[in-house]
């Protein structure tokens, strides 16, 4: 019965993934498509003449129509080939593995550090509900809401940076060449993207949490007389994160958005960094490349999610309704 | 071939006294008497506004792009802190009378960093590369007017002109002057653009594409090796970010500093503020074929207009020079101008009135901040004498297009320069300029942009280019803003810069005091 309704579930999400990836490429190709300027121009410069963008947009199949590109495309996608970068002439499957790597690192301490902070503060916000601490925790997390990331980024970057000598300014160290100067660099735009989400997730936990807090078997927890520590963390925690995590999954997804601007500003090499760059130099397959792979992601981490439901929820987890 | 005559004029005799001038005033400027000796070792990091597209100078185009030709491969010929073109890897160039030819004699017993000899068959071959068109060298447009270069003997290559050439040794200083190693295009075909082999002061040790480009001291180098272990080029999109990494000690050179950090570095006195001038300008560009400001009357009255001291302090906090002329602070024409029309709104308003019919400009202009804020400005200064302005805003490649395209009536735009004053001018002005954007047709212009380039004699072209300013300042097919100074904020403890108007880092002689 398990199995079934699994297996079910598993086989809509993936037409869905087919779905949407689809969707997603097809209409990043025809918004590439009606952005202004082209990678001809890109290619040839300031002092380039009419004939000569003519001749290389020819060249790089660019006078095609666009269904025709599409689809030459997706068939090359399909058979694994995502083409090269107009610019550079890198192959763009190399260029995604080489950053990608990074970017989900910097994805995954932004959500380390975004929970490190989120969890403790949730639990406290709730369990001293409407008390001064709560009412400072809102505060705090209603101002860093409003700022945006690269306001925050630069705050940060001016103060344990420049003032404090802490942490680089900018810039990107490989994990092979040292683990720890690559973690030491990616602290700061780490922290900047989880100062961002840290707001969300506390104030998602504290909510359910106090929801929890008034069931029946906390206060059975409580009438065995278990300590604050093993209510909130052994007891509470748990029913209280399902939310949190439906949250988590999304935001994977919203993050490389953030990545964008935060790779950009801390010039750290990821995927958001060479969709800005694609962008700005209309190198359609390397926008084409990213948008494929961050789509793919999205709805696998968001199948990710739904399977995750079935661990925290026992009623999802055995299809009882409500 | 025949050689070039006895008769031909020798450049190199007043480039190498010129040569020696410059390095003298350079020992003077790096080495003032308590300074240390230099030393050896170390790495210097330069920002650069995003990741390298290659490292073959046949895509090579922006700046950092040009600045890491420079580290890789060097040039024929270079420019003085004057902005004087003087011998480098080719000791010598010499012009015939006509200028319809040329003669470069190169240095001997230089070797490109993979230890092929840079002789004159490896240049010949490099010209080749460079001018088929179908490699779609973007430097290509410098060479249009070679006829034919062939090597006429070990370390003599002749270049042949359809059309006499002055411009032509400063081509040579830059990306068309940079030789890559004919046995590694060879070796590595399509993706010679990844290795970069020159015969420049450093060379390729690992490229982290999007993080850095490092490049290691080339122990080989013609002059002597250099005093840097590495330099290391690190692209950094965001401006904010440059600065900050600079104060912070992650950074050693920030290139093309933004006015504001300038001013801050400038009051915390902690930085090195290098200014080697510039070679052009900021201005906005007129299509003299749309509507309304095909009259010269709107011209001058939108030039009038324009209060560009007031302007300069508000965007520019006052950091550049007013320009009055499409030459740079490197150029030998620079300010030499009679009566461009400066600020005086009671003539604009005249002129409106003159004209009669209402003025409706659009201008065109790079949707980024600073050229934003730089259009509002003018703006309400046309605003003020009665000229309704709509800005349309693009990003910079559709910006080129339109351009290109000539499908714009005003815009506000920058040209970086070239190292003779022909190429701010020609390719712009000329009738049958490759790039006239302008629909600027004037006969009187054509003759004297060709006989610029007909003639070495630097008094001659100064009387020449000052005629071709003059005829700028009443015709006004650009509206000139300010120069625009390459200027570059340095770590203290990098020694030996010098200033060249291009901007471009010379790293061969800087060292690093730590």
């Amino acid at each position: 019965m398990i199995g079934a309704q699994a297996a079910r579930r598993v086989r809509t999400q993936v037409l869905t993934l087919i779905a949407i990836v689809f969707a997603a490429t097809a209409l990043t190709f025809a918004v590439t498509e009606i952005l202004p300027g082209d990678a001809a121009v890109a290619i040839l410069g300031d002092t380039a003449t009419e004939a000569e963008i003519k001749s290389l947009r020819a060249e790089l199949g660019l006078e095609r129509p666009l269904v025709v590109r599409y689809l030459d495309w997706v068939g090359n996608a399909l058979a694994g080939d995502l083409g090269r970068s107009y610019r550079t002439r890198e192959s763009i499957a190399v260029m995604i593995g080489q950053r990608l790597p990074v970017t989900i690192e910097l994805i995954l301490i932004t959500q380390l550090i975004a929970l490190a902070l989120a969890v403790p503060a949730g639990i406290i916000a709730a369990y001293r509900n409407r008390s001064g601490i709560d009412h400072a925790l809102g505060g705090v997390s209603i101002g860093l809401l409003s700022t945006p990331a690269f306001v925050i980024g630069i705050g940060l970057i001016y103060t344990l940076s420049v003032a404090l000598g802490w942490f680089p300014a900018s810039g990107y160290v490989r994990p092979s060449d040292s683990i720890l100067g690559n973690l030491h660099g990616m602290i700061l735009p780490a922290l900047t993207l989880a100062l961002a989400e840290f707001p969300v997730y506390m104030r998602l936990l504290r909510a359910d949490m106090i929801a929890t807090l008034q069931q029946d078997f906390i206060l059975v927890a409580r009438a065995k007389g278990l300590g604050v520590r093993d209510i909130l963390i052994g007891h509470a925690l748990r029913p209280s994160s399902l939310s949190l995590v439906t949250v988590i999954g999304i935001n994977l997804g919203r993050l490389v958005g953030g990545a964008v601007i935060i790779e950009t500003l801390f010039a750290i090499p990821g995927i958001g960094q060479m969709l800005v760059n694609a962008v700005y130099q209309h190198d359609h397959f390397a926008i084409q490349g990213v948008v494929l792979i961050v789509a793919t992601g999205f709805v696998l981490i968001n199948l990710a999610v739904d399977l995750a439901y079935a661990l925290l929820d026992p009623r999802v987890r055995h299809g009882v309704d409500s | 071939m025949p050689r070039v005559g006895p008769a031909s004029t020798r450049l190199t005799r007043t480039g190498l006294a010129t040569f020696v001038g410059a390095a003298l005033a350079l020992l003077a400027w790096t080495e003032p008497p308590n300074a240390a000796e230099p030393k050896k070792g170390g790495s210097v990091s330069i920002s650069m506004e995003s990741d390298l597209p290659t490292l073959d100078p046949l895509g090579m185009a922006s700046f950092s792009d040009r600045n890491s030709g420079l580290l890789l491969y060097d040039t024929l010929l270079d420019i003085d802190p004057k902005g004087n073109i003087i011998p480098n890897i080719a000791e010598r160039i010499d012009a015939s009378e006509d200028v319809m030819s040329f003669r470069l004699t190169l240095r001997s017993g230089v070797k490109f960093a993979d230890g092929t000899p840079y002789d004159a068959a490896a240049v010949v071959k490099n010209f080749q590369r460079i001018m088929d068109p179908k490699n779609r060298c973007r430097c290509v447009s410098d060479l249009s007017t070679i006829a034919s270069v062939e090597a006429t003997g070990p370390l003599e290559v002749s270049i042949k002109m359809k059309s006499p050439s002055a411009h032509f040794p400063a081509t040579l200083a830059d990306v068309a002057g940079m030789v890559a190693s004919p046995t590694a295009v060879e070796k590595y075909g399509a993706d010679f653009g990844n290795y970069g082999v020159g015969a420049g002061p450093f060379r390729l040790k690992e490229w982290q594409r999007g993080a850095q480009v490092v490049l290691e001291r080339n122990p080989d180098y013609w002059r002597k090796p250099p005093y840097l272990d590495e330099v290391v080029l690190r692209p950094m999109p965001d401006e904010q970010t440059r600065y900050a990494s600079l104060k912070a000690g992650n950074l050693d050179i920030v290139t093309n500093a933004a006015p504001r950090d300038v001013l801050d570095a400038q009051q915390q006195k902690k930085f090195q503020i290098l200014n080697p001038g510039s070679l052009a300008t900021v201005f906005v560009m007129i299509n003299v074929g749309a509507p309304d400001v095909s009259d010269v009357r709107v011209r001058q009255a939108l030039a009038y207009a324009m209060d560009r001291v007031a302007l300069n302090k508000a965007i520019n906090r006052g950091l550049y020079k007013i320009a009055n002329t499409p030459f740079g602070t490197g150029l030998f024409p620079h300010e030499q101008v009679d009566g461009y029309p400066g600020y005086d709104p009671a003539k604009a308003k005249k002129l409106v009135e003159e004209y009669g019919k209402p003025i409706k400009i659009k201008m065109s202009i790079n949707a980024a901040p600073l050229s934003t804020l730089t259009a509002q400005a003018i703006q309400q200064m046309w605003k003020k004498v009665g000229i309704e302005t709509e800005l349309v805003p693009y990003e910079q490649v559709q910006l080129v297009r339109t351009a290109a395209a000539r499908d714009y009536q005003t815009m506000l735009y920058r040209w970086a320069g070239g190292a003779d004053p022909d190429k701010n001018v020609h390719q712009f002005f000329h009738s049958k300029g490759t790039v006239n954007r302008t629909n600027f047709n004037n006969p009187e212009m054509d003759r004297l942009l060709d006989a610029g380039r007909a003639t070495t004699s630097q008094p001659e072209r100064m009387k020449i280019y000052r005629e071709i300013n003059n005829l700028l300042a009443k015709e006004l097919p650009y509206l000139y803003l300010n120069y625009f100074d390459n200027i570059a904020l340095a770590n203290p403890a990098v020694k030996g810069m010098t200033p060249i108007p291009d901007g471009l880092l010379r790293m061969h002689s800087v060292w690093k005091d730590k």
